[in-house]
């Protein structure tokens, strides 16, 4: 009893400590916060230059370089849950049976979170690590506008992402009465709205929680990148990536705050009878064209960006300015508007009227063209240019491969009798993996080792590297070509099982696709392994970059805005404490 | 003003969007001139608006878009040392550009982590394989 007793009192003394401690670092946290709204004003005697240390600095940081980290953190975080959950769904389909995952439930749980994790929690989160990290570096601004906004956009992510994934957790917890989602990334209606289950509910509130940081960060890069330039950045010299940026931000504008109201009709739908989207009420079609309003222009949401990350690096290893630079602008502008216009394409298969799919194949065969003109654009860029074939650009080269075979694909699924045939088909699913993984996670893979030095002042184990983007092309190709055969095949897509009648497909064919393509994902998967290894191991015991100039870009007069800072880093830092800018910290005081 | 804005440089650069443009005007007059599906006022006036207001949004913004990068560019020409490359500036210090608020003040704003803290993590480098090998 007395030992009871002396160990709770010993538990009360470390707690209170504890306490004590954060709250001694609450203090430093009002000499750190920045002083938007005055309150404190400049020259206050409690101003330090300090930030906190340790975990409150993180908690509490509103310096946009910081926040970066931290979006790139949450992404792979997210990449990772789902990259899991899509290695147990091709396991579960190298067999035509259902023999792994117990039931297709659980199947259908982990292609949802799949689908929604890597859209909502990692793409438009790594996006918006580069983009926070880098856009005021690279337009001279001393942060972005709102750098509380900044953090508050960043802390509704965690909530989303655990509210996306509850169903997975509390299912064991609650007896399978709240279990994992089972609609879908596209939550189509009436099947979203007649399920049950209250995990349901609650991957929708995540989904709307994503959405609101999403458009606070989306005004945020808008009004930084229009107010906060530097006097000598004008529309004419904007660099690319913040240029693809604004346009991103504007159709996050656009879209998301839809997509939100239309979680909200569902919401209200499942919990309070009303009829928006019922066989009898509003129509199903009605969700749709609202979800798809959204979901498109989400789309290149996800994809300009990258194509500004490559259009930004591309050149730096060619040795040569980008080639058309304007016409970049001018056709991620086109792709920015016609995006609104295509979200049909998504529904030829729904029966809607015949002169209204026209209308979307058109505008669909047209935003081809302003995609195909960056494509251009990189390969003039590279044409006799001074190839430098490190990590960063062999991602490039390969994110310009891929979309090819991505984009190109894409092009015959905007042709509706094409589309009519591979409608719902692993064609789609290949399609747009060439896109999702092929582009997206490649130019983040390029971006991350382009400015590794910057972020952690160390540099990453290059033979590593290259390793890790031949081991992902190989298994890029090898995944999605599978998927693409197995589409022409007939495979439909989100089945758990396929145990067809021989005449539907040919199951011979169909299982050995399933098969490499289950191959092909364990080869990602290994390059991704090494590529988290790489990371870490470079950032704790990687050689310390010195050279302001890592990339030799003086050379080809190349050197840039944000090396320029990384430079002054280095030069304001003490010898004797070479990594200041290991952890993401701003600039050195003076002092 | 207007023809020196669009100028011939800038035409041809806005010859991208030029396309699709002409893509969509191509449609919009089969759309009027062929209807295979039947009279239907409501479905027929849905169709051309998605083609034509698409049409005139990409047509606006390729308008003041060009308008906007040509006019920057002009500022660009005349103003050559305000607007140096950042490689210019790094090649030489002394002509880094000045940014337009008081370093002082907002070198407490965005303050920094104290280089001790930083010390803390080592530089060990000593046999990483990253050293030569590129």
């Amino acid at each position: 009893m007395a030992g009871e007793q002396l160990a709770l009192t010993v538990l009360m003394g470390v707690f209170l400590v504890g306490v004590a401690t954060l709250v001694s670092r609450m203090e430093n946290l009002r000499a750190y916060t920045p002083l938007v709204s005055g309150d404190a004003g400049y020259g206050d005697s409690t101003a330090t230059s300090h930030k906190p240390s340790g975990l409150i600095r993180w908690l509490t940081t509103v310096d946009h370089k910081d926040i970066g980290i931290l979006y790139g953190i949450y992404a792979t975080i997210a990449f990772v849950w789902g990259g899991l959950a899509v290695m147990l769904m091709r396991v579960e389909l190298t067999t035509p049976a259902l023999n792994v995952l117990g039931g297709t439930g659980t199947y259908n749980g982990l292609l949802t979170s799949h689908g929604i994790t890597m859209l909502f929690l990692f793409g438009t989160p790594i996006i918006a690590a580069f983009s926070n990290y880098f856009i005021p570096l690279l337009i001279g601004a001393d942060d972005m506008a709102f750098p509380r906004i900044n953090g508050i956009a960043f802390w509704l992510l965690p909530p989303a992402a655990l509210l996306i994934w509850a169903g997975f957790f509390l299912d064991p917890l609650t007896g399978g009465a709240v279990g994992a989602a089972e609609t879908s990334w596209t939550m189509y209606t009436p099947l979203s709205a007649e399920q049950a289950n209250p995990g349901v509910d609650l991957m929708l509130l995540g989904l709307h929680l994503s959405g609101i940081s999403a458009t606070m960060g989306a005004i945020n890069f808008i009004v930084t990148i229009f107010t906060e330039r530097s006097p000598d950045v004008n529309w004419a010299n904007l660099d690319i990536f913040s240029w693809t940026i604004l346009t991103q931000s504007a159709l996050i504008l656009f879209a998301f705050p839809l997509l939100g109201s239309a979680l909200i009709m569902l919401l209200l739908d499942r919990n309070f009878q009303t009829a928006f989207f019922a066989v009898d009420g509003g129509s199903p079609i009605l969700w749709q064209h609202l979800f798809w309003f959204f979901g498109h222009p989400e789309v290149y949401i996800l994809v300009l960006p990258p194509m500004g990350l490559v259009s930004w690096i591309l050149p730096k290893f060619s040795g040569r300015k980008l080639f058309g630079y304007k016409f970049v602008i001018y056709s991620t502008l086109a792709i920015g508007v016609l995006s609104f216009g295509v979200w049909a394409h998504h529904m030829f298969s729904s029966g809607i009227d015949p002169r209204i799919r026209a209308s979307f194949m058109a505008v669909s065969l047209a935003i081809a063209i302003p995609s195909a003109v960056k494509t251009f654009n990189w390969i003039a860029t590279m044409w006799n240019g001074n190839i430098r074939l490190t990590a960063p650009m062999l991602f490039c080269i390969g994110f310009v491969a891929n979309f090819v075979i991505g984009g190109i694909t894409g092009v015959f699924l905007a042709a509706i009798p094409v589309n009519l045939v591979l409608h719902d088909t692993y064609y789609v699913v290949g399609h747009f993996h060439w896109i999702v993984m092929g582009m997206i996670a490649f130019a983040g893979f390029g971006a991350i080792y382009y400015w590794f030095p910057i972020v952690t002042g160390k540099m990453y184990q290059k033979r590593l590297a290259k390793m890790h983007f031949w081991i992902s092309e190989i298994g890029v190709a090898v995944t999605f070509f599978a998927m693409l055969l197995l589409g022409y095949l007939g495979m439909p897509r989100r089945y758990a099982t396929y145990e067809f009648n021989g005449l539907i497909a040919p199951l011979a064919q169909v299982t050995t696709l399933h098969q490499v393509a289950t191959i092909g994902a364990f080869i990602i998967m290994l390059g991704q392994l090494i590529w988290v290894w790489n990371l870490t191991q470079s950032y704790l015991e990687g050689p310390v970059v010195e050279d302001e100039d890592p990339w030799n870009l003086k050379e080809t007069g190349q050197y840039s805005r944000e090396f320029e800072w990384f430079g002054e880093q280095l030069d304001t830092t003490d010898e004797d404490t070479p990594t200041l800018a290991a952890d993401g910290s701003g600039e050195p005081s003076d002092d | 003003m207007s023809s020196r804005t669009f100028d011939r440089e800038t035409l041809l650069d806005l010859i991208v969007n030029a396309i699709p443009l002409v893509m969509m005007a191509f449609f919009i007059g089969v759309f009027v001139l062929y209807n295979p599906f039947g009279t239907d006022l409501a479905n027929q006036a849905i169709q051309l608006s998605i083609v034509v207001i698409t049409f005139g949004a990409l047509f606006v913004l390729t308008y003041f878009s060009g308008r906007a990068i040509s006019k920057a560019e002009a500022e660009l020409e005349e103003n050559p040392e305000e607007f140096a490359e950042p490689q210019a500036a790094a090649a030489d210090p002394s002509e880094a550009t000045t940014p337009d608020y008081d370093e002082e003040e907002f070198g407490e704003v965005t303050s920094d982590e104290p280089p001790e803290d930083a010390a803390a993590i080592a530089a060990d480098d000593a046999d990483d394989e990253s050293a030569d090998d590129e």
